[in-house]
């Protein structure tokens, strides 16, 4: 059996959870690899969840929020782009491959572009195979839970 | 599924009761949902696993009732459908069973999956994790109140259409304040320039005027016209508006609407790219006449002058004269010297353009010079006066074509007295004027680049003649803030431009005119008084109407504009009616689907229109045949009888459809609501919450959700009225306790959430070393939250440790 991959998608709840669900209605099927967990706004995703992610075994990370300009909470989706930024370059200096943590925004009226985002990671992440946890990112794990506060803002 | 009594120790005792909803077969018919209860009964903490039918019935929300009081449950996982959908449902049935409402999680194994995956063993994987994911969340919940805030009564109505007018007079009906804000100079809209409706061929005017005025009189309805909403802050119940009332600038107080001005005002609004004519060559053009966007001094370089003292008394003068000579023989096309265009632009523009030279007592060698020719403001003074016609203001562009087998001479100016299709107008063709005669509120605005004071300094008849003193050139905008509960927005449509479709020759050739522009010229009180007319002033014997432009198009709109076959149909009958010319009509489909719309439809056949079943490839006025000398020929393929037919008509109207306002997405964004794929505004339920928004508190009626007809319009915008008279008649609002709050304890006083928070709800209190969070302020979207570098910072009900023992949860 072929590899498939685990990804976690975080989404804010107006725009992209809303996509999702609209993907959804109009019964659009895309690969089952996605678990998407509802945040109220992409500005409330923390580096740690990544890490979190990432260390319970997912493969990648999908983080999406409303497109520039239309976020519900005028420009928290701005400020998770930001920060996206800066742990993009900490995930690489981990040896993590840029491609399994991924930023998008998605519309509430985008149910296709949603289902072809979450097409086109699952082959990426599938081509890149299992993602090889390095033993530091489970520090957290031994310092105990909520001792490692990535300090990005 | 027997409750499974042994409660796990990882979860602190927690009690978990985990409920799977089949949803008829939306979800079991993918999802094996017995394995999934199976499964979730493993879970730690879970004391009991069900599964049910239609959870979200009443036996279904009775069993999660029950279960809490029986199985002292104190935490639900209900897996089913999107939150977004029934949240609210399995909430209040916790509150039922005695359960904070925020002690239950959803898992959504319906939108999520079950309608999204292929696979039903993939789907089965898949809810499991999902469910896993809402079981390990729901020991980290917190118990949340509500509270309640009161609901300022007013309601603020967005756009002055009749969308916004059937708004405004229903709340105002049921006694509540409406503040309607138009950006326009009058409410009315688009409807407001019709003339007839369909089916019933109901006059518009006659049932909307008396709507508009009940509008303008109502005590509950403070109307504010020409007038832009630049900011909405705040929340449900109490929204706070900025509107920017821009100046006219007339007192909208003072003025009685009595005309004096537009009489008076010596200045031709259109046509607007135009030149000025002195015995047929031009003096200039109306390009080189420009205010720049800003204010500020004119780009023109005209000598500054004072404003004229008694410009209207002259003007007055200079109006007999012209009235008494052009009635003498004396006025035959050559120019009399009269030199009424030498004082007028000296005495009353003030730009002093013209000058009369008399080399000799010989009257041949006179005549009239314009040394002054680049201070000319183009503002038509002189031509209006000129009794002769020897000075006359002409369009500039060389916009529309003639007919290919006319003379094509692109340098003589068309013909005057022309129809200029494109720029018809309702109201007084001067740069102070209204936009048309039954405009409420009857207070006129000033054209700022047309007017000559604004152009020169001069002129100033208008408020000379104003005897209530209503007019003030140095009036500037003013911001105005109002307080409201709730937000309707109608901002209405746009036409789309068929300029962009080059095969249909709009703006290329003459007498092809767009859909709104055909409402003009029919308008009883037009330009034309409601004759149907070609550019030549001739009525049209043969017309065509093209249907679908721009719309059910790939490359431009791909929806139907709804309501486009039948104003063809309206328009066919009336051409019919009025100018006995014979009609084609190219659809793709007729879609006739109201009340009494295919009866019309069928009246229609009965007439004799021909409907021919093409979508139309082009219009040109290139000639084949003999009799399409001089004429438009419309090409298109007959698709009920396979062949490809010419066409020859006098005129082509082009059914242009409904698109979005250009200003749709800076109103979205106002708001805080979404647009759909198509561009206009998103419904939060296109079936079950058709005027509501994910916004609370910001309903929507009319176009602005999607092309509409006036029937449907009304019914909406009773429908948003109702929504918001709902939320003001109760006086309270529930608001969602998730918003953010701050740990002093672990707070180190960074202060980086303080510029973070878009509502500045987070300030820094030096007196505890700490930021704190304003509930009233935080809308809770945990921006904060996710950068507080100690953790201080918890966002309700999405807690970093909800939030990561979801993610364990579903990565398990």
């Amino acid at each position: 059996m072929s590899f498939e991959p685990k990804i976690v998608g975080i989404l804010c709840n107006w725009c992209s959870y809303a996509g999702a669900d609209l993907a959804g209605t109009a019964r659009l099927t895309y690969a089952p690899n996605l678990r998407i967990v509802r945040v109220m706004c992409s500005g409330r995703v923390e580096p740690s969840f990544v890490f979190e992610a990432l260390r319970s075994g997912a493969d990648g990370v999908l983080i999406a929020g409303c497109h520039p300009g239309d976020c519900h909470y005028q420009n928290g989706n701005m400020k998770a782009m930001r920060r996206f930024v800066l742990l993009r370059h900490l995930l690489a200096q981990l040896g993590v491959e840029p491609e399994r943590v991924r930023m998008e925004w998605v519309s509430a009226s985008e149910g296709d572009r949603f289902a072809g985002i979450v097409n086109d990671m699952t082959e990426r992440i599938r081509a890149l195979g299992p993602f090889a946890r390095p033993s530091f990112v489970g520090l957290e794990s031994e310092l105990g839970e909520g001792r490692v506060q990535p300090c990005l803002s | 599924m027997e409750p499974n009594d042994t409660v796990h120790a990882s979860t602190n005792g927690h009690r978990v009761g985990v409920y799977v909803c089949h949803c008829g077969t939306n979800i079991s018919g993918k999802v094996d949902v017995e394995e999934a209860t199976r499964y979730a009964a493993t879970l730690p903490g879970v004391v009991v696993a069900r599964e049910y039918k239609f959870l979200c019935s009443d036996p279904g929300q009775d069993l999660i009732v029950k279960d809490i009081r029986d199985h002292s449950l104190d935490r639900v996982v209900v897996c089913s459908c999107s939150p977004r959908m029934h949240e609210p449902t399995f909430r209040s049935a916790c509150g039922r069973g005695g359960l904070n409402p925020f002690l239950m999680a959803m898992a959504n194994i319906r939108e999520h999956c079950s309608w999204v995956t292929v696979d039903p063993e993939a789907a089965t994987d898949k809810a499991k994790a999902l469910i896993h994911g809402a079981v390990l969340r729901a020991p980290h919940l917190e118990p949340l109140e509500r509270h309640d805030v009161p609901v300022h009564p007013a309601t603020l109505v967005i756009g002055g259409g009749i969308a916004g007018i059937q708004a405004s007079l229903e709340i105002a009906g049921a006694g509540r304040p409406v503040i309607l804000v138009e950006k326009d100079a009058s409410i009315g809209g688009h409807m407001a320039r019709f003339d007839k409706t369909f089916p019933t061929l109901d006059c518009a005017a006659c049932i909307l005027t008396p709507k508009m005025v009940s509008v303008a009189q109502n005590p509950n309805i403070t109307m504010m016209t020409y007038s832009e909403v630049e900011e909405i802050s705040g929340f449900v119940g109490n929204f706070k508006v900025k509107v920017r009332r821009r100046s006219r600038p007339v007192d909208e107080d003072a003025c009685n609407g009595c005309g004096a001005c537009w009489e008076a005002c010596p200045t031709a609004a259109v046509p607007r790219r135009r030149q000025l004519l002195l015995n047929g060559l031009p003096v200039a053009s109306a390009a080189r006449a420009t205010v720049p966007a800003t204010g500020g001094e004119p780009v023109h370089p005209y000598q500054p002058l004072e404003a004229r003292e008694g410009a209207a008394k002259t003007l007055e003068r200079l109006r007999k004269t012209s009235a008494k000579m052009a009635g003498s023989e004396k006025a035959d096309g050559e120019c009399n010297f009269c030199q009424l265009c030498v004082r007028v632009c000296r005495d009353v523009v003030g730009a002093g353009v013209f000058e009369l030279e008399k080399p000799s007592s010989d009257r041949s060698t006179w005549r009239i010079t314009a040394p002054g020719a680049d201070r000319c403001v183009v503002c038509g003074a002189c031509a209006e006066l000129c009794p002769t016609g020897s000075l006359r203001l002409a369009p500039s562009d060389p916009l529309v074509a003639p007919f290919a087998d006319a003379p094509r001479d692109t340098t003589a100016p068309p013909p005057a007295g022309e129809i200029r299709h494109s720029e018809l107008l309702l109201g007084p063709n001067k740069a102070i004027s209204i936009p048309f005669m039954q405009a409420v509120p009857a207070v006129p605005v000033i054209d700022r680049e047309r007017c000559i004071h604004y152009l020169t300094g001069g002129c100033g008849a208008c408020a000379e003649v104003c005897d209530k003193h209503a007019i003030d050139f140095d009036a500037e905008d003013r911001l105005e803030e109002v307080e409201c509960g709730s937000v309707i927005l109608a901002t209405g449509f746009q036409q789309f431009d068929p300029t962009r479709l080059a095969q249909y020759g709009y703006g290329r050739l003459q007498n092809v005119v767009t859909a709104l522009e055909f409402e003009l010229l029919n308008n009883a009180s037009g330009p034309t008084n409601g004759k149907i007319l070609k550019a030549d002033g001739a009525p049209p014997e043969s017309v065509a109407l093209i249907h679908c432009v721009g719309s059910r198009d790939s490359c431009n709109h791909e929806y139907c504009s709804r309501v486009c076959c039948m104003a063809a149909l309206k328009y066919a009958h009336l051409i019919h009616e009025k100018t006995g010319a014979v009609v084609y009509d190219f659809y793709i489909d007729l879609r006739c689907f109201g009340k009494g719309y295919e009866e019309f439809y069928n009246r229609l056949l009965e007439e004799g229109v021909f409907f021919i079943r093409a979508r139309a490839a082009e219009v040109s006025d290139f000639t084949v045949y003999e009799q399409e000398r001089g004429k438009l020929v419309v090409r298109a393929e007959d698709t009920l009888i396979g062949v490809v037919r010419r066409i020859p008509v006098d005129m082509v109207v082009l059914m242009a459809g409904l698109e979005p306002g250009a200003d749709a997405e800076q109103v979205a964004r106002l708001a805080t609501i979404s647009r759909g794929k198509d561009g206009f505004f998103l419904e939060q339920h296109p079936k079950l919450a058709p005027v509501a928004t994910p916004t609370d508190g910001v309903f929507i009626a009319g176009a602005c959700q999607g092309p509409k007809d006036i029937p449907d319009t009304v019914a909406q915008a009773s429908a948003a009225a109702a929504a918001a008279l709902s939320l003001s008649v109760r006086g309270k609002v529930t608001i969602e306790p998730i918003v953010c709050r701050v740990n002093e304890e672990l707070c180190s006083g960074c202060r980086i959430c303080n510029t973070l928070c878009p509502y500045t709800a987070i300030t820094y209190d030096p007196d505890r070393h700490a930021s704190v969070v304003n509930d009233a302020l935080c809308k809770g979207c945990g921006t904060c939250a996710g950068a507080c570098p100690s953790g201080a910072i918890w966002a309700n009900h999405f807690t970093d440790d909800q939030v990561r023992a979801e993610i364990r949860g579903v990565c398990a």
